[in-house]
Formats: C-alpha cells, structure tokens, sequence
C-alpha cells in the first residue's frame, strides 16, 4: 500500500527519469556543491513557515478585512 | 521536427517574458513606489494572475528536457546556481506578496520587490551565458541581467500606464507614463549597443528599435493600448536577438521523432485547456468595471463616475 502511494507520488515528480531505463541516482546533476543549495532551500522554507504562523496569529487577533476595503480608509 | 520544438520554446520564453517579466517589473516599481496610490495600482494589477505566468516557465523547462534532453542537461548542470536563485526569489516573491497584503509591513515589500529583482537578473545573466557561451557572473552574463530586469521595469510601466489610467487618479497615471519613457529610453540606450557588439544580426536590430520608437512616439501620444503591442514586440525581439546568437548543436541534441509526437500530443490536449483559461483570466481582470460581486467602494463609485475619454 504505501509503495503505491509513494510510487503515485513522488514518481511523477521526477518526470526526467525514464521508467525501467533510467534511475533517479542516474539522473543526479553531477554539478559539485548542491548540497549548499538543499541547505538554502530548506532554510528558506523553515522562515517561510514561521512567517506564515506569524501570519496566521496577527489574524487571531485582527480579523482581516477585504483587502480593497481596507486600504480605501487611507483615500 | 525538432524545428517545431524550438520554435514553441521560444514561443513559451517570450510569453514568460511579455507576461511573467512585466510581473517582475512591477514588483521592481512596487519597490521604488512613493505613495500608496501606485503601490495600489500595481497590487490591482497583480494580484488576479498572481504567479499564474509561471506556467510559462514550466511549459520551457519540459519543452527543453523532452526535445532537447542533452541541453537541459548541461543548461542545469553548470548554470544550477543562478536558476536556483530564481526559482527562490520566485519562492519569496510569492510568499512576500501574499504576506504583505495580510500584513502590510514594509518588510515584506521590501523583500517582494528585492526577489522581484533577483529573478529577472538570473534568468537574463543564464540566458545571456547561453547565448555567448560566457560565464553568467561574466561582464556578458551581469549586462544581460540587468538589461532583463530594465526590459521588466519598463514593459510593467507600460502595461500600468493603462492600470493606473482605470483604476487610479490621472496623476498615478502619469506617473507611470513617464517612468515609461525614461525606462524605454534607458532600455534602447542599453540593449542596441550591446546587440550591435555582440553580432545580433540586422533585421532583428532593426525591428527592435523600430518598435521602441514607435513606442516612446505613442507614450507621448497617450495611446496606453497601442503602446502594449509595440512595446511588447519591442522587448520579444531582444530576446529573438540573443536566442539568434545562441551556438547550440540542437540537431544532435533533439530527442528521437518517437518521443517528439508523445510531446506534441500532450502539449495539443493540455493547450486545449491551458489557452482558454489564461485568455478568460487576462480578459476577466482587464474589464474596465469591476466585477459585481466585489464590494463597491469609494473609489469603485469615483471609477464610475469618472468620464470614459
């Protein structure tokens, strides 16, 4: 069951492999130093998290109004 | 038949530019605004399409991988820092955007004009390397990237002008109007020579300066709905110059004919949805009036009680 859930996931998201011919460790970038690259991915997506709970609790406390509305206050 | 391939990449490229590029432009002015009516004008413009002309993009990539798998493949593999940057300073953007019309705070629109500087750089400094065979952070590779991010700036003041002039007192249009002008000629002054130096070919010249001409004389005449079609044809042929100059080997990198017809059967069908839906989108948010659902607002009656010249 969960190899079919990963297979109908993740295979889909590697459309440049080639099934039964090419392996996804085949179609490594053979670049050096991508490992930078997952780092900088992934503390960009950690900030980006926090923000939107930051986000998320300012509402908590000020219900949001449409935005269009709002900002004609300032008009 | 790779031919067709190509040709629907450029097709795709130029659409990112024309559609996405003035998305990047307009963070680029988001950045520089100075009162909230243009901040206003541009968040109006945005915010329907909102990242909906990265279809573009992906549309490029898998064109590129399954026609010409060899050229993606070295593409990528020695341009993977610049593409990388792009794709998170579209992350940001994104995010930032979003975020700032939550939370307006000055942080976020800082850091939404910023990435939206950053794509359009990276992706100019990667094309420009293509083209040349340079190194992207090469004199070639940073002129290209920063003559990217002004063709931006000046096709998203050209498509506000016409935002602003519906939505907006006729100051705020005017004020686009002649960031138009001093953009467009920033951009002639830029790209022409630099075509010239690097061999782009006469009629390809030609036609673009041609075309930013006729776009500054219709800036002037205020005709805003003329000026999009000129102006867009303007900045294509930048992008068709340097594609002209690129040496790449794509008859042995094209993929068999086997593979080729699976492509075009997939980009028929998905073309049957994908063309539709865009047009209903553009069409949709470029009515003149709002549409009926939306609250009527003090500017919504000032819209409707404004003359129509």
């Amino acid at each position: 069951m969960l190899g079919c859930y990963v297979r109908a996931t993740e295979v889909g998201r590697q459309p440049w492999i080639v099934y039964g011919y090419m392996r996804t460790s085949e179609a490594v970038n053979p670049a050096g130093g991508l490992r930078f690259g997952l780092y900088v991915v992934m503390a960009v997506y950690a900030v980006l998290a926090v923000l939107t709970v930051v986000v998320l609790r300012r509402f908590r406390y000020v219900p949001a109004a449409p935005a269009e509305t709002r900002e004609e206050v300032t008009v | 038949m790779s031919d067709v391939a190509l040709a629907l990449i450029l097709l795709g490229l130029s659409a990112y530019l024309l559609f996405g590029g003035a998305d990047f432009g307009a963070g680029v002015w988001h950045l520089t605004a100075r009162g909230a009516e243009d901040r206003k004008v541009i968040e109006h413009a945005m915010a329907p399409v909102w990242e909906a002309n990265h279809v573009w993009l992906i549309f490029v990539m898998v064109m590129t991988w399954s026609a010409f798998p060899p050229v993606f493949a070295d593409v990528m593999g020695s341009h993977w820092v610049p593409l990388s940057l792009a794709v998170l300073g579209i992350v940001i953007r994104g995010s930032a955007f979003v975020f700032h019309k939550a939370v307006p705070d000055g942080a976020y629109g800082w850091a939404f004009g910023v990435s939206s500087l950053l794509t359009p750089f990276c992706f100019g400094a990667v094309a420009g390397a293509v083209a040349t065979g340079e190194r992207w952070l090469g004199p070639v590779g940073i002129y290209a990237g920063v003559l990217t991010c002004a063709l931006c700036a000046y096709l998203a003041a050209v498509y506000l002008t016409w935002d602003a002039r519906r939505i907006a007192p006729s100051a705020t249009a005017d004020l686009f109007r002649r960031r138009a002008l001093a953009t467009g000629a920033v951009v002639g002054a830029l790209a022409l020579p630099g075509a010239v130096g690097l061999g782009v070919r006469s009629p390809l010249l030609f036609l673009s300066a041609a075309a930013g001409l006729v776009s500054l004389a219709l800036l002037v005449a205020r005709r805003y709905v003329a000026v999009r079609a000129s102006a867009a044809l303007a900045v294509g042929s930048v992008l068709w110059g340097a594609a002209s100059l690129a040496d790449l080997d794509l008859d042995g990198a094209a993929a068999s004919d086997a593979s080729l017809t699976v492509v075009y059967g997939a980009l028929g069908v998905g073309a049957l949805f994908l063309v539709p839906s865009l047009v209903w989108l553009y069409v949709l948010f470029q009515r003149a009036e709002p549409p009926a659902s939306e609250p009527v607002t003090e500017s919504g009656e000032n819209l409707r009680l404004r003359p129509h010249n």
